[in-house]
């Protein structure tokens, strides 16, 4: 059992690493307490491992453990849990229309000259349901059907929250690159 | 609704959908980029999300694991 356990950690669950710990990074902030929450992960999957199936989706598995224990643990004793700005969600809205014509943008130099750092932090600006959704999307290539497993909502919500959640970071960006000129 | 707004729901919901959600069969993928050349909008639509995807994967600053950190997990988990 034992080497069943080493096999499925060595060969599934360490190469996970990175991207967990880029994830919790971004929802922490903080790089000790996303060590924190990286560590938490690895001991519940260490716990519960008779839960998982070997050779089936360790990424996705993974990712909810650390998604639950962000939620229940972490955030608890940080601050109150946020949701998604409605207001801000509702402005949106109006501006659907808008970005969907202006989809191209992305591929104009402007923004072809932003650095990474100028984007990763405007992904950090965008609330925690916003930039959850593009991380786990956008920069970890999980399909909607896997982040509706992950984030435990209705896979028509990942969809409208996605949409949402890249038109306000296009207007981020669009916004940022004006002001520097780019 | 209309039979055109209907035909495009469809549309959308069949295809697109499922093509962001990379769920489509090889035989579907062929029907799509079939319909997708007499559909401009949604072409559109699927490419630049396809491009957002890609600029934000390319331009994106991964964080770097520590190697305390692996050794701590490994130590506690017994490996």
């Amino acid at each position: 059992m034992k080497d069943k356990k080493a096999k499925i950690f060595t060969e599934e669950f360490f190469p996970q690493i990175e991207a967990l710990n880029n994830f919790a990074y971004h929802l922490t902030y903080n790089q000790s307490d996303a060590e924190d929450l990286v560590q938490e992960t690895f001991l519940k999957a260490y716990r519960f491992i008779d839960k998982y199936d070997e050779g089936t989706n360790a990424k996705a598995w993974l990712f909810r453990i650390l998604k639950n224990a962000f939620i229940n643990e972490y955030r608890k004793k940080s601050k109150a849990p946020q949701a998604v700005d409605i207001d801000q969600a509702n402005l949106l809205k109006d501006e659907d229309e808008k970005a969907f014509k202006g989809f191209h943008d992305l591929r104009e130099e402007m923004f072809q000259n932003m650095m990474g750092d100028e984007i990763t932090n405007a992904i950090n600006t965008l609330q925690e349901d916003f930039r959850t959704v593009i991380l786990l999307c956008d920069v970890e290539d999980f399909t909607y059907e896997e982040i509706a497993t992950i984030l435990e909502i209705p896979i028509g919500t990942v969809r409208s929250r996605l949409h949402r959640a890249r038109n306000l970071l296009r207007e981020k960006l669009r916004n940022y690159a004006s002001s520097k000129g780019y | 609704m209309s039979n055109l707004k209907k035909k495009a729901s469809e549309f959308e919901n069949k295809f697109i959908s499922s093509s962001l959600e990379k769920r489509l069969s090889s035989d579907a993928k062929q029907e799509l980029a079939e319909e997708l050349k007499t559909n401009p909008e949604y072409f559109k639509r699927l490419e630049n999300d396809e491009d957002f995807q890609l600029f934000i994967r390319s331009k994106f600053k991964r964080k770097e694991v520590s190697p305390a950190l692996v050794d701590s997990i490994k130590s506690k988990i017994g490996f």
